[in-house]
């Protein structure tokens, strides 16, 4: 079992001015102070390390994220970093206002892909580009696809400069279920089994919900309970938690005796194989 | 398999967002004008283009893929 988590993820809120056709959707609308004070905590008590503050959009956010950072001990050591979709960068200089407003801010982790593009101007990743260059913040882009198309946007990207891509697969949550634009592999692939969880290194933290190693298909798509914790440690020690960080998923599968079908392509994803397991076990957590 | 299409399995491969199975059935169910796109993507320098499995960028293994 993993025994120590050095990044942490905290959902703020679910407040956002952009409607993108593969969001969430469905989040508490945003942190309260006694999350507030639970969450810096926490921080202060496994010494984590990497912060990174997600939405919603964060701009919304900033007072309560400055309340949690202003709260945090040896936050000069921290890496904080913030994934936004870049509304505010209408021009350099709100780009680099805004960021100059977070108490600290190491790094920016900007959402631009077919669906952001809908609603952000091409003009704002520029922006954001150049202002993190000036502030000597680190800059990159998430780049989420419901089809290897849709990576033809790395073209456009590249013209503005050289940061780094991360290429995500939507999956089917919230709204991407509805719109079905969630990503679909066209074939099985046998060897999602001997993966593990990809975030069992990481804890996530999701306003009005708790702190939980999933960020994504079992939240928002199940109501297992077992899965979020009030607290990290109780969360390490979870069942959940043993069990999905100690066995990849084939052997998950045959602690929860679930067959997994080979004729299911989305299964090849790690959340969607993760969903389906712990929705057709009779076994409880 | 022709060249160009040896090429957008590579690329797809290499970046995570398929097996070479997967790959190797989805460029054949594409039509010239998303070769083109594919490929021309694929051709570009300093793609520095990573699969984030979860909701970030991976932490331990910043590797570039492609």
């Amino acid at each position: 079992m993993f025994k120590k988590f050095n990044k942490i993820t905290i959902l703020v809120g679910g407040i956002c001015n952009f409607k993108c056709e593969h969001c969430l959707g469905n989040i508490s609308q945003e942190i309260n102070l006694k999350e507030i004070n639970l969450i810096v905590s926490e921080i202060n008590s496994y010494n984590l390390k990497n912060i990174l503050f997600v939405g919603g959009e964060v701009l919304f956010y900033i007072k309560k994220i400055n309340q949690i950072m202003s709260n945090i001990g040896g936050l000069k050591r921290k890496n904080i970093k913030i994934t936004t979709n870049g509304s505010f960068a209408k021009d350099l200089n709100s780009a680099i206002n805004t960021l100059n407003s977070f108490l600290k801010l190491d790094g920016v982790q900007l959402s631009y892909d077919i669906f952001h593009k809908e609603f952000l101007p091409f003009k704002n990743v520029e922006n954001l580009y150049k202002a993190c260059k000036k502030l000597k913040k680190d800059f990159s882009v998430i780049l989420t696809i419901s089809n290897p198309l849709d990576l033809v946007l790395v073209k456009e990207l590249r013209k503005i400069g050289k940061f780094r891509i991360g290429v995500q697969k939507v999956l089917p949550i919230g709204r991407a279920i509805k719109n079905k634009v969630y990503f679909n592999p066209l074939k099985f692939d046998g060897r999602v089994l001997n993966k593990k969880c990809p975030g069992r290194k990481e804890i996530v933290y999701i306003c009005g919900k708790g702190f939980t190693t999933c960020c994504s298909n079992l939240i928002y798509n199940t109501s297992i309970k077992g899965i979020v914790h009030k607290f990290i440690e109780e969360h390490r020690k979870s069942k959940f938690y043993k069990l999905i960080s100690s066995y990849n998923f084939e052997k998950l599968a045959e602690v929860f005796n679930v067959q997994i079908p080979k004729d299911m392509p989305y299964l090849s994803l790690e959340c969607n194989l993760c969903q389906y397991i712990f929705e057709n076990t009779k076994n409880e957590l | 398999m022709k060249v160009n299409d040896k090429a957008i399995v590579t690329f797809l491969v290499s970046v995570g967002v398929f097996t070479i199975a997967q790959a190797t059935h989805y460029v054949k169910t594409l039509s010239i004008k998303n070769k083109k796109e594919l490929i021309s993507i694929a051709k570009l320098k300093n793609k520095n283009i990573v699969l984030c499995e979860n909701n970030t960028f991976p932490t331990e293994n910043k590797k570039t893929r492609s």
